[in-house]
């Protein structure tokens, strides 16, 4: 057995070579701080010195802190909107795209969609306070209308609409691209026999294109999963006093108990719990979406 | 022979010169001062390197002013966390009461005591408002001033408003009706919202809970108890009379969704507000951009007011949580640090935090400042525009911005109490109370809710939160 497996390794050795780097990549930065992080969940807040061991003190601290739990539904509720809309829109626009026959068109419309994805959260908070200011374009494109401005970035039942909305303006082209990708490896000869059987555009896109894209569509979903209890940097430009009981997410929690006061045990306990929901979220997800399936 | 003679030599001679080397470097490392610098140094990484020399020529210690150019809160945690040590840190009041909670600061009282630079050019009453638990964990950075009520004077004074007889909330209100009702009807600047204020923190409120006798911040009262005045009944009034100039329109709705740099910017470049709360050396900025933009002083002349009187006829404004310099416990050099803390404290250290470097911000003509370009674009700011020294004369800085000194007098008269916001020793997890003072009482200010739901619902949370007794 040990003859085998050094046998392999001797045969293996310039790859496993080429991946000691990548190893170490990770190990220093991934799997380092991701072990000292929970290990501090565990220890008292202490930014110096000997942090002495608290067992459970900084979850206990977390959980019962009774903004925790409204974080924690603001973050699902946010996360999964987005997670679903971001799906939806961004297949919706790669089929779109796909029936475009212009060149020029298709490409123009790709890159004002992909666009967006390549601000900072900071650009597109300015851009959306723009918009929805009391004096902005959308008050006076409604005021064309006689309609009273609205008040959209301190209106408490339009905060998550609103957040929801920016996410999927700047990433709906992103993973458009991803589909469209994927859209252009599908075999054409099966658009000609579909054609040659009578089937029209939308018969194609049903039974063609939308089953070809199964494996790209786990693939994203699983993806867009690891995000929902992450929304942190668009929250942080958005929020004021008017709008943070709805969008308070539970990293602008970890970020403003733990980070800004040097509680380095609790904002430790709150991101491994972040950390703990995702690894759960995405594995309900694969479950359910068949991900590890052959 | 001879050879072995050679070897032998300069076999000595690399000893002598190797070891002379190494003691030279003992010597240097022995004191290597690492410093993690906020707002204090240079302006670019050119202006730091030069104002670390400064130091060092005035401190005769090997300097290493670290001062990242942006987000220095999360560096300092990160660096800290990581393990880095350092022998002097920039902290602002919280973040010394949170560290010297933790165990993380060296006491200083001992040295603060024996200090004879102290002593000579630090006011008692501003040491006292660092105490923690009676001790001292930092030195100062600079002297802080004072939020005040900013009125622009060149909109008033068409509208007829005479500044002086402001005192009341009423006042207040009838000037900004009266603003807004000619800035509306007669300029035609339609809609006109006078008054800014910034709700995120609360921040800017202190001169109209003047009125009420209260303060912002949580305090401890004889028994230790913790409670929080501005959800006490005495405060109610001052968040109805905010409630009503929302309501007519008085107050920026931008008051809750924008920046404090909106705020500036509405005030002295597009005049779409005539008054807010600032600081008093804005009065002064203020000032100095409209004359810039040559809109002084016809279209902007900004001055400072008291705002309003309380039940005991003085006018209460806050002073802001000082800048300071702690060492840690960990520092490896805590004596040439405080070297350092005490050098900023003399009226010297003051010109460098202040006016900057000679031959770089200024140079001396015929005994007197006289700034560079650089220097000029740099507006007499290194850390300290104003500093700590009592024995440092503002006027070397030369001419001032217009309306500051006047803004500052403000502060120093009889009438006025000018204190720190309540911090309840130490133990106030501001973000906290302001997170929750301002999402409360911005429900009750747009209307959502009253002013005494709102501070029951605050008052409540508060306690949850264990901010309160």
């Amino acid at each position: 057995m040990n003859t085998t497996r050094q046998r392999r390794l001797k045969k293996f050795r310039v790859f496993y070579l080429m991946f000691l780097p990548v190893a170490a990549y990770f190990i220093i930065f991934t799997y380092y701080p991701f072990l000292k992080g929970l290990i501090m969940s565990f220890q008292e807040n202490r930014l110096l010195g000997v942090r002495p061991f608290c067992g459970l003190e900084n979850y206990r601290f977390v959980i019962k802190e009774p903004n925790f739990l409204a974080s924690v539904k603001n973050s699902l509720i946010i996360g999964l909107w987005d997670m679903g809309l971001y799906f939806g829109f961004s297949l919706v626009l790669a089929l779109i795209l796909n029936e475009v026959a212009n060149r020029m068109v298709k490409q123009s419309i790709q890159t004002i969609a992909y666009l967006p994805y390549l601000f900072s959260w900071a650009v597109i908070g300015g851009v959306w306070a723009l918009i929805f200011d009391l004096q902005g374009l959308a008050n006076k494109f409604l005021s064309l209308f006689s309609v009273e401005p609205i008040f959209f970035l301190a209106t408490p039942s339009l905060a998550r609409p609103l957040i929801i909305a920016m996410g999927v303006w700047r990433s709906m082209g992103y993973f458009a691209l991803l589909f469209t990708v994927a859209i252009m490896t599908i075999d054409q000869q099966l658009f000609e026999a579909a054609r040659i059987d009578g089937a029209g555009r939308f018969t194609q896109i049903t039974h063609i294109i939308i089953p070809s894209l199964t494996g790209t569509m786990k693939t994203i979903v699983v993806l867009l999963s690891i995000g929902v209890l992450t929304h942190f940097d668009e929250i942080y430009v958005m929020v004021n006093p008017a709008n943070r009981r709805m969008i308070g997410t539970l990293l602008l929690y970890v970020y403003e108990t733990g980070i800004l006061n040097f509680k380095t045990g609790t904002a430790s306990a709150g991101a491994t719990l972040v950390m703990i929901g995702t690894v759960a979220i995405t594995g309900l997800i694969r479950k359910f979406t068949g991900y590890d399936e052959e | 022979m001879k050879a072995n003679r050679f070897v032998t030599v300069l076999i000595v001679l690399v000893f002598l010169v190797g070891g002379l080397f190494a003691q030279g470097q003992v010597e240097r490392k022995a004191v290597e001062v690492k410093v993690l610098a906020g707002v204090t140094g240079g302006k670019d990484d050119t202006e730091n390197a030069l104002f670390e020399k400064e130091m060092e020529k005035a401190t005769g210690l090997n300097i290493t002013w670290e001062k990242p150019p942006s987000g220095y809160d999360q560096v300092l945690m990160q660096k800290l966390g990581a393990g880095e040590v350092y022998d002097l840190l920039y902290l602002n009041q919280f973040q010394m009461y949170a560290l010297a909670n933790q165990g993380a600061l060296t006491d200083l009282t001992s040295r603060i005591a024996a200090s004879s630079v102290y002593s000579e050019n630090v006011d008692p009453d501003e040491l006292a408002k660092i105490q923690m638990n009676g001790k001292y964990y930092a030195g100062f950075n600079k002297l802080e001033v004072f939020p005040l009520v900013n009125v622009n004077k060149a909109i008033t004074d068409k509208v007829g408003i005479n500044l002086n007889t402001l005192n009341t909330l009423e006042d207040y209100y009838q000037m900004l009706k009266k603003v807004k009702n000619y800035m509306e009807n007669t300029v035609g600047r339609k809609p006109y919202y006078p008054f800014f204020t910034y709700m995120p923190d609360i921040w800017d409120l202190q001169p109209w809970f003047s009125s009420a006798g209260v303060r912002r911040g949580v305090f401890k009262d004889a028994s230790g108890k913790k409670y929080a005045p501005f959800v006490q009944a005495q405060a109610k009034p001052v968040w109805e009379w905010l409630a009503k100039l929302y309501r007519e329109g008085l107050m920026d709705p931008a008051s809750f969704t924008g920046k404090t740099g909106d705020m500036r910017n509405k005030m002295w470049q597009s005049q779409e507000i005539v008054m807010d709360v600032d600081w008093a050396a804005w009065t002064g900025l203020y000032n100095n951009n409209a004359m810039t933009a040559g809109t002084y002083p016809h279209t902007v002349n900004v001055v400072g007011l008291p705002g309003t009187k309380s039940p005991s006829g003085t006018f209460m404004l806050e002073q802001g949580g000082a800048s300071l310099w702690a060492i840690p416990a960990n520092a490896k050099h805590p004596d040439e640090a405080f070297k350092i803390i005490e050098y900023m404290a003399t009226k010297e250290g003051g010109l460098l935090l202040s006016a900057g470097i000679e031959g770089y911000d200024y140079v001396i003509q015929d005994g007197k400042l006289a700034f560079t370009e650089v220097g000029l674009a740099h507006a007499k700011d290194h850390g300290a525009p104003f500093p700590i020294s009592t024995q440092f004369d503002l006027g070397v800085l030369g001419t001032m911005n217009p309306g500051v000194l006047e803004s500052v007098a403000i502060g120093k008269r009889a009438d006025v109490e000018v204190a720190p916001m309540g911090y309840a020793d130490g133990e106030l997890d501001a973000r906290k109370y302001y997170d929750i003072m301002s999402k409360w009482m911005t429900d009750c200010i747009m209307g959502k809710m009253s002013a005494d739901a709102a501070m029951r619902g605050a008052e409540n949370e508060l306690r949850i939160n264990s901010l309160i007794d």
